[in-house]
């Protein structure tokens, strides 16, 4: 069923229009009717009045003409008995001629029952005077005249009574008539502020939300989206303008929630990047203050090999140019991320440096899963590595020095370990590691790129804790730490 | 849950109070058109009433010698009542005409107005004879009530018998005896002068006589005034005035009403009361309060319900079969002092029946 919210606003205002105006015309209509009516009966009041009298002046003329007829026999008086008698007749149809028991209506039916006689004695009287029977139109003359007398006194009679009837009925009407123009100017209040209140109503229900919907704009203009969503009561063009309004806040909420989280999701980026920058240029920084030049040594070195060669010195030759790579390597790197294959390699290269220095002491083996090595991994985590185990672990050990590089894979991760025969770590300081608590101190070793700085940068890289672990029979039994390098997470970082 | 939060005062948008304005505009409606119905209802009302009226089968005539006589009030009354019962129109001739016409004009009225009957208080007028016989001659049926005509060609009187009246009237006046001899005055109506107040004069005379009190009382006779308005008051007052207060009677009997209540107020308006018996005709409420305090000695009146129908019965009678008894006697009733209480309730609701 259709209400009247779903009318249209159009709709709404032309209802209320034909509403009020019909309202209006209705009432004017029945008052226009009974004014015309109460008029019409007034009108009608005396009209009685008036046809008794005019009754009366044609008895009056009859009689006259009749008279007038016996004093001159003249034709004009014949002509004018005949017209008036025929025209009394005519009114005498007009009047009553039932018993009843209304007396207005008896004295009609006597009037009408005497004039009969009448007219038929006068007619008696005109035969007499036309055969010249002097006694006879005489007497009846005088039989006429008399009921002519009575008929004058009822006609008159009736015409008082009618005339006080009429009169009460006219007083009655008067009173009916002061009450329905009071009733009448009552109606006429009632129905314009009944059609005022009607109007104001639907005034307001076009205002109302308008100036709700003004005010919820300006709370979302001034910034405020949490503003109440407006109430849609109907489907007019007001309810059509609040439902899209709503539908705009509500978009306007989405839109704002899908920037906020996408710019928390850039800062958490950004603070990753600058984090994992951060902890790479200190490696590097640490590098290169270890290395003091890389780029000096690289062209020197470079230069050396050179010299080596002219001079077949192959083994000087290859120990130089394993310098030179590794110091390529660093140089060469301008990016954050590079292969597995590649970190091996570095560690290949520095390893025989050092064994060079320790007259290859060091006996390095390498147990390696190549289908793990196209991974991607944070620059520069296992170099440190070896070289903690080599300063740290197998510098000053007197037995037989072993490192050993195993991938292999556990799951999804692929295990990088680094085992060797050194010193070993203690429980505690295990523990102290694995808290991310060292007591290295980085310029007490070598290059001091410590275990933690590569630890941090897996742990921002691949976005979890777990990533490596130490393993130590204790002091004297050697040390192995392995990283855990999830296959997933390495495989979706690009160059 | 913020999305769904709606604003409470925001697009109020009350359906209820839009039917409920609608119902108060109906209201407003429904009041408006019974006002103005019931205006029209009231207009159509004044023509209504005009024309309230039901048909009859006959119209009959009453006349009055005085139309204005409760007597002839509640004849006509009665009669009016048995008219509408049986389908008669009874009209009270006179009383509604601007001219004050005789009872012999308003015969003639009757008469050239083709009622279907008429029933008039009979005298024995010659021009009322004559009258009546005119009336017989065009078919008209005129019975007689009260008094009769006695020789017309009336088709019946109802009333009382003249003579049995008067008789009533003698053994009143014997109550009355004192060890001296008493004057009795006779007032007659000039509105019924004729052979009936004769017979009545006649039959108090017989009584009279025949109780051997003849010496004891003196009858004599007056008429009250010549019928013309008033002249029956000024007779009477007449009488009690100084210059006639010598003739003054023992006793007075007034053979209608007019007389009864005049002769009433003079008494009282004299210093007469105790000095003169009064015996009275008719009860009407004075008449009736006199008797109570014994201002009249007694009043014979007669049964006017009795005496109304029977004047419609016999119309009826006589148009139906063209035969009607020619005397319906109505029995006269005393009232006293004794037996007025009986009256006085019944009195007063003739009056009632007669507004």
């Amino acid at each position: 069923m259709k209400t009247i919210n779903s009318f249209s606003l159009q709709k709404k205002l032309i209802m209320v229009f034909l509403l009020t105006s019909v309202t209006i015309s209705i009432t004017n209509f029945f008052l226009f009717l009974n004014l015309n009516s109460a008029l019409r009966k007034i009108d009608s009041l005396y009209m009685s009045n008036v046809q008794i009298n005019t009754l009366s002046d044609t008895l009056t003329h009859v009689q006259e003409s009749l008279r007038d007829f016996l004093d001159t026999r003249s034709t004009g008086a014949l002509e004018n008995y005949f017209r008036y008698e025929q025209s009394y007749q005519n009114q005498l149809d007009s009047l009553n001629e039932t018993v009843n028991d209304n007396d207005m209506d008896m004295m009609e039916k006597n009037i009408r029952s005497l004039s009969t006689t009448y007219l038929s004695t006068a007619d008696a009287t005109m035969q007499a005077k036309r055969g010249r029977n002097i006694e006879k139109y005489r007497s009846s003359y005088a039989e006429a005249t008399r009921i002519f007398g009575y008929i004058n006194t009822y006609i008159y009679s009736l015409n008082n009574t009618e005339f006080k009837y009429n009169a009460d009925n006219y007083n009655t009407l008067r009173n009916s008539f002061h009450t329905l123009e009071l009733v009448s100017f009552l109606i006429l209040i009632m129905v314009t502020l009944v059609n005022l209140v009607l109007i104001a109503f639907l005034t307001r229900t076009i205002t109302d939300p308008l100036r709700q919907l003004a005010q919820n704009a300006n709370q979302i203009s001034s910034g405020n989206f949490d503003v109440p969503m407006l109430n849609v009561a109907s489907t007019d063009e007001i309810g059509i303008v609040s439902s899209a309004f709503n539908q705009m806040v509500i978009s306007i909420r989405g839109y704002i929630d899908r920037i906020k989280s996408s710019m928390e999701h850039e800062n958490q980026m950004r603070e990753k990047e600058l984090r994992m920058d951060s902890s790479l240029k200190e490696a590097e920084l640490k590098y290169l203050q270890a290395q003091v030049n890389p780029h000096f040594l690289f062209n020197t070195l470079n230069a050396g090999a050179q010299l080596a060669m002219m001079e077949d010195a192959n083994i000087t030759y290859d120990y130089i140019q394993n310098v030179a790579s590794f110091f390529r390597y660093k140089i060469n790197r301008d990016k954050q991320v590079s292969t597995l294959k590649e970190e091996i390699a570095l560690v290949d290269n520095y390893m025989y440096i050092i064994n060079v220095r320790f007259a290859g002491e060091i006996h390095y083996n390498k147990i390696i899963d190549d289908d793990l090595t196209e991974i991607y991994v944070p620059s520069m985590i296992l170099q440190p590595l070896v070289e903690n185990s080599i300063n740290h672990g197998l510098r000053d050990i007197t037995w037989e020095r072993k490192l050993l590089l195993s991938v292999y894979r556990v799951g999804q991760e692929v295990c990088v370990s680094i085992k060797d025969n050194g010193r070993g770590i203690s429980a505690a300081q295990v523990t102290k590691l694995l808290n991310g608590h060292p007591e290295i101190n980085p310029g007490e070793n070598g290059n001091g790129v410590g275990l933690m700085n590569v630890v941090e940068r897996l742990r921002i890289f691949y976005n979890c804790t777990e990533v490596f672990d130490i393993n130590s029979g204790d002091l004297n039994k050697g040390t192995e730490i392995i990283l855990y390098l999830p296959i997933q997470g390495g495989k979706e970082h690009h160059v | 849950m913020k999305k769904n939060k709606l604003n409470s005062q925001s697009n109020h948008r009350p359906g209820l109070s839009f039917f409920a304005i609608l119902i108060v505009i109906l209201l407003a409606l429904i009041f408006t058109v019974c006002i103005l119905l019931q205006f029209r209802y009231q207009i159509r009302d004044l023509k209504a009433t005009q024309k309230n009226s039901h048909a009859f089968q006959h119209h009959f005539v009453y006349i009055a010698s005085d139309y204005n006589s409760p007597y002839s009030e509640a004849i006509y009354a009665v009669a009016k009542k048995q008219g509408a019962a049986t389908g008669d129109y009874v009209e009270f001739m006179g009383r509604n005409l601007d001219v004050p016409y005789t009872k012999y004009q308003l015969m003639d009225i009757a008469i050239d107005s083709k009622a279907d009957g008429i029933i008039v208080e009979g005298d024995e007028t010659e021009a009322l004879t004559r009258q009546i016989y005119v009336a017989t001659h065009k078919g008209i049926p005129v019975v007689t009530v009260g008094t009769d005509c006695t020789g017309s060609a009336r088709k019946s009187y109802i009333g009382l018998s003249y003579y049995s009246l008067g008789q009533e009237y003698g053994q009143q006046v014997i109550r009355l005896v004192r060890n001296t001899p008493q004057d009795v005055l006779i007032l007659m109506s000039p509105n019924t002068i004729g052979t009936g107040q004769n017979l009545i004069f006649s039959g108090i005379r017989d009584v009279i006589i025949q109780s051997g009190n003849a010496r004891n009382f003196h009858l004599s006779s007056m008429a009250t005034g010549d019928g013309s308005m008033f002249s029956a008051e000024e007779s009477i007052s007449d009488i009690f005035s100084g210059q006639n207060s010598s003739k003054m009677p023992d006793i007075m009997v007034c053979l209608d009403e007019t007389n009864t209540t005049c002769a009433c107020q003079a008494v009282v308006d004299y210093n007469q009361v105790g000095n003169v018996s009064i015996l009275g005709n008719y009860s009407n409420s004075t008449i009736l309060n006199a008797i109570s305090k014994n201002i009249l000695t007694c009043s014979i009146t007669v049964d006017t319900q009795k005496m109304g129908k029977d004047c419609i019965n016999c119309l009826n009678e006589y148009l139906s079969s063209g035969f009607v008894s020619q005397f319906a006697p109505i029995s006269p009733q005393l009232i006293t002092a004794d037996n007025v209480s009986s009256y006085l309730p019944s009195t007063s609701e003739a009056s009632d029946e007669n507004n």
